[in-house]
């Protein structure tokens, strides 16, 4: 209840109130912790400890390391970790680079073509080339079997270029008044006048490709026909696919089935960490960037 | 249908025109959506409306002549009909049946669906190269994950980038194989056709289920994986279901829902299933396997059979009963958690393809047992039998009659009967490293389990068998002894090797559509008579249209 004369926001919160927030976030935490938990609780279980439970733990009694020995023990996990971080690191770096320019490059009112450029950009948001014609492309461009299949085709995408554009146009343009007057060229502008001010844009933007090319498995599905050379999403695919299956190895005498749930948890706690690993230092700047945009003039 | 020619795929070497981008995009767009909407149409969870997406309108060359493969004598012997033969392990002695250098030391490019990860590079794996040796040729396979073929295939059709050999599973269902196999892949009718198969022996030892998916066109065209001629099974928990004082086997309709109220205890968590069992009840009934040919050479489809609607509301008066597990709907196509509460006991009964057995049985502590199949008013059911094949493996067009004969007598050698030297190599690879031998029985390493998903020992092969030494004690005998009293209820799918364009083009979807109108009653959203509607529109979408085909392809093959 707020005191007399002030505005009812600035007010006091009871104690009762404090007590039911904190269990309401309470509770939405253990919703959002729940299946985390699950995950990795499963795949440290032992295979008895998962069928008595239907399939999921919630608490092993018995920690076993078994399921992540078979992911990495002679696969190509660990490989296909190295791979999908080599793909994402440079990915982003390039795509950010392709963006950043094209964003630029589209809010400079009277550059060369800009109107053409910027309709041409916005018409790919209306359709998508398809399947085969990108294949096809990128097999004449000698592209298959290389990691450049899966960086090249989807390095630019139009959204991002307006979301980035968006945000430089709302840079005051004082201050690249002021820089012209101090001799700065539009090199030099980007570099130390719109860069700085745009990390928080660019590290959304920067994240969400950074995890778009983290979970592609499709790209790599089409263009890599050498298995050496698959990332961690189509491996783990195949792991999830085998343990939905009778593997081919099966049908053979002495077969003996791997602790198939367990290690379908693990590669999902393997497949996750990078990207909670990466989340907390970006956090600051996520908020900041989220509202690009939300907030007209 | 404009087709890709093997001949003028040479755009590789010049610029992408648009005309060559158009053409290409064309074709593979032909192939796209087709594909892309032609899930898994056999096994368990099908019916009614499937049949043999791409295999042939006529038979106008003898098939190859059946020559029994020599082999170790197997502790049970199996039948002409089906029945699988069964060995205590697998013989590390062997006979050789393959003599001579089968390979040119050239490379062997094979397209392969895996079901597996993976396999470790050649340099990393002793088993590929063992295989290389043997086979005196560089394998490289080109390995596809089951699950996205249809996605990558048309790709690699579009590109021209199949590779040499391609082994095809035949229940994806390749939109217009027959088309695209006489367009791009060579006809082996002149090399393996009746006594011309003789010249590679364990060829000759697939038998005629097998050969018939290697049809198309009325040509040989491929060399088929052979399958079990039995689709599905219910495993049942005996010691779960004996404790509930109930009868493990039951004769008819009416013991078998009693059997599944006895054993369902929701308190404890235990229920009678887990997952759709709509085959199961429809096979009860008597329905046809897909398809029946009627004496006049009409096809009438199995949806229309009048025990469908009744078999499907029993399934549905059995789900409201509450004897499926809670998670049923998500349990349909969860195998793993369905595989985890079988074992635990939480699902006193299991229905999965005849594969699964090794999946429960890999445990010497299941106790379970397979139900026999039987009539609802007793007597025996109808059991579908599957295609006879998993995949057919082909080459690419070429007049090189000794390219051709390597690739056969490369097959001939995978084809090797269980229990050969052969089998033995390609099943078990580098003692030490892929399998060690305990008790005298070959045991696969995790290393050797890894290195089979290389997957080239599935691309041709004939009868399977039943071996499963580290299993449940009896297992096999109990399934050879399912399968023998299982043989005289054996029902073909009379489609099963006829071509229908609209199945081909449309099978998938119409498929799906009734696939949901059967769910939907078996969960409780609809009733039964709903499907009544369902069949009606499934067979002016084009189930009318597909009898009519079958019909014709059934006449011209005779």
């Amino acid at each position: 209840m707020s005191l007399p004369g002030r505005p009812v926001w600035l007010g006091k919160p009871k104690p009762v109130a404090v007590a039911l927030k904190a269990l309401a976030l309470v509770l939405i935490s253990a919703v959002v912790i729940f299946p985390f938990l699950t995950v990795v609780s499963t795949s440290l279980a032992t295979k008895q400890q998962i069928d008595e439970n239907g399939g999921y733990v919630l608490w092993p009694t018995k920690i076993s390391f078994e399921a992540y020995y078979q992911i990495f023990n002679g696969t190509q996990v660990a490989r296909s970790i190295v791979i999908s971080v080599g793909v994402t690191l440079v990915g982003t770096a390039f795509s950010l680079f392709c963006t950043v320019l094209a964003a630029y490059g589209l809010s400079r009112r009277g550059s060369l073509f800009q109107r053409g450029l910027l309709s041409f950009v916005l018409l790919t948001l209306l359709f998508g080339p398809g399947m085969i014609p990108v294949y096809l492309m990128v097999k004449q461009l000698g592209m298959l079997n290389t990691y450049w299949s899966l960086i090249i085709p989807g390095a630019v995408s139009a959204f991002n270029i307006v979301i980035v554009r968006g945000f430089i146009q709302g840079i005051p343009k004082e201050l690249f008044d002021a820089a012209r007057i101090d001799g700065a060229g539009e090199w030099r502008i980007l570099w130390s006048i719109v860069l700085p001010l745009s990390r928080a844009v660019i590290a959304v933007v920067g994240l969400f490709l950074a995890v778009g090319y983290w979970n592609n498995y499709f790209g790599p599905l089409l263009y890599l026909n050498d298995t050496q050379m698959w990332p961690l999403q189509l491996v783990m695919r195949t792991f999830v696919l085998q343990n939905n299956v009778t593997s081919t190895a099966a049908s053979i005498p002495g077969y003996v089935a791997p602790p198939t749930q367990s290690v379908q948890m693990a590669l999902v706690a393997i497949a996750t960490i990078p990207i909670l690993c990466v989340y907390p230092f970006l956090t600051k700047h996520m908020s900041k960037g989220m509202l690009t945009g939300a907030i007209k003039g | 249908m404009p087709f890709i020619n093997g001949s003028g795929s040479s755009a590789s070497n010049e610029g992408l025109s648009r005309r060559t981008l158009l053409k290409r995009a064309g074709l593979a767009a032909a192939l796209v959506p087709v594909s892309g909407v032609l899930a898994a149409c056999g096994g368990s969870g099908s019916s009614g409306g499937g049949g043999g997406g791409g295999a042939a309108a006529a038979k106008s060359v003898p098939l190859p002549t059946y020559v029994p493969p020599v082999k170790p004598k197997p502790l049970l012997e199996g039948s002409a009909q089906g029945v699988m033969d069964v060995y205590a392990s697998f013989p590390m002695d062997g006979p050789r049946t393959v003599n001579g250098t089968i390979g040119d030391g050239s490379e062997f490019n094979v397209l392969i669906m895996t079901y597996g990860q993976p396999s470790p590079p050649v340099d990393q794996s002793p088993y590929w190269q063992l295989l290389n040796k043997e086979l005196n040729l560089k394998v490289k396979p080109l390995q596809v994950p089951y699950a996205d073929f249809q996605t990558k295939f048309p790709a690699l059709v579009a590109g021209d980038d199949l590779p040499e050999f391609v082994s095809v599973p035949l229940y994806e269902n390749v939109a217009r194989l027959p088309q695209l196999a006489e367009a791009q892949f060579t006809d082996l009718s002149e090399y393996l056709s009746g006594d011309a198969v003789k010249k590679y022996p364990n060829l000759a030892g697939i038998q005629k289920a097998g050969w018939l998916n290697g049809y198309l066109n009325g040509r040989i065209y491929g060399v088929p994986k052979s399958d079990p001629v039995f689709s599905t099974q219910i495993y049942t928990k005996t010691d779960v279901i004996k404790a509930a004082g109930a009868n493990p086997q039951p004769a008819n309709l009416q013991e078998f829902k009693d059997l599944a109220k006895a054993v369902t205890n929701a308190q404890a968590g235990v229920y009678a299933f887990g997952g759709n069992i709509a085959d199961f009840m429809m096979m009860m009934f008597g329905v046809p396997n897909k398809w029946t040919r009627k004496a006049d050479g009409t096809f009438v489809s199995a949806w229309e059979h009048e025990a469908f609607v009744p078999a499907m509301s029993e399934l549905a008066d059995l789900y409201k009963s509450g004897c499926f597990h809670p998670d049923t709907p998500t349990l349909m196509t969860n195998k793993v958690q369905r595989d985890a509460l079988f074992r635990s006991g939480k699902l006193a009964m299991l229905y999965d393809g005849n594969r699964s057995v090794g999946i429960v049985a890999d445990d010497k502590d299941v106790v379970f047992d397979i139900m026999t199949p039987f009539g609802k008013d007793g007597g025996n059911a109808v059991h579908w039998t599957g295609g006879g094949a998993y995949a057919m493996t082909m080459i690419k067009k070429t007049t090189d009659k000794k390219r051709i004969d390597m690739f056969l007598r490369v097959l001939d050698y995978i084809a090797a009967p269980f229990g050969s030297r052969e089998s033995f190599i390609m099943s078990y690879g580098v003692e030490g490293v892929d399998y060690e031998v305990k008790d005298g029985v070959a045991v696969l390493t995790t290393r050797g389990q890894r290195e089979q998903d290389l997957g080239l020992a599935y691309i041709a092969g004939g009868p399977q068998v039943l071996c499963d030494p580290q299993g449940a004690p009896g297992v096999d005998q109990l399934n050879h002894d399912w399968q023998q009293k299982v043989v005289p209820m054996l029902l073909d799918n009379p489609a099963a090797h006829l071509y229908s364009e609209t199945f081909n083009s449309k099978g998938a979807s119409l498929q799906q559509q009734m696939q949901d109108a059967i769910t939907a009653v078996f969960l409780g959203r609809e009733s039964a008579s709903s499907l009544t509607a369902a069949v009606q529109k499934w067979k002016t979408g084009g189930g009318d249209k597909m009898a009519k085909e079958y019909a014709e392809a059934a006449a011209l093959a005779g």
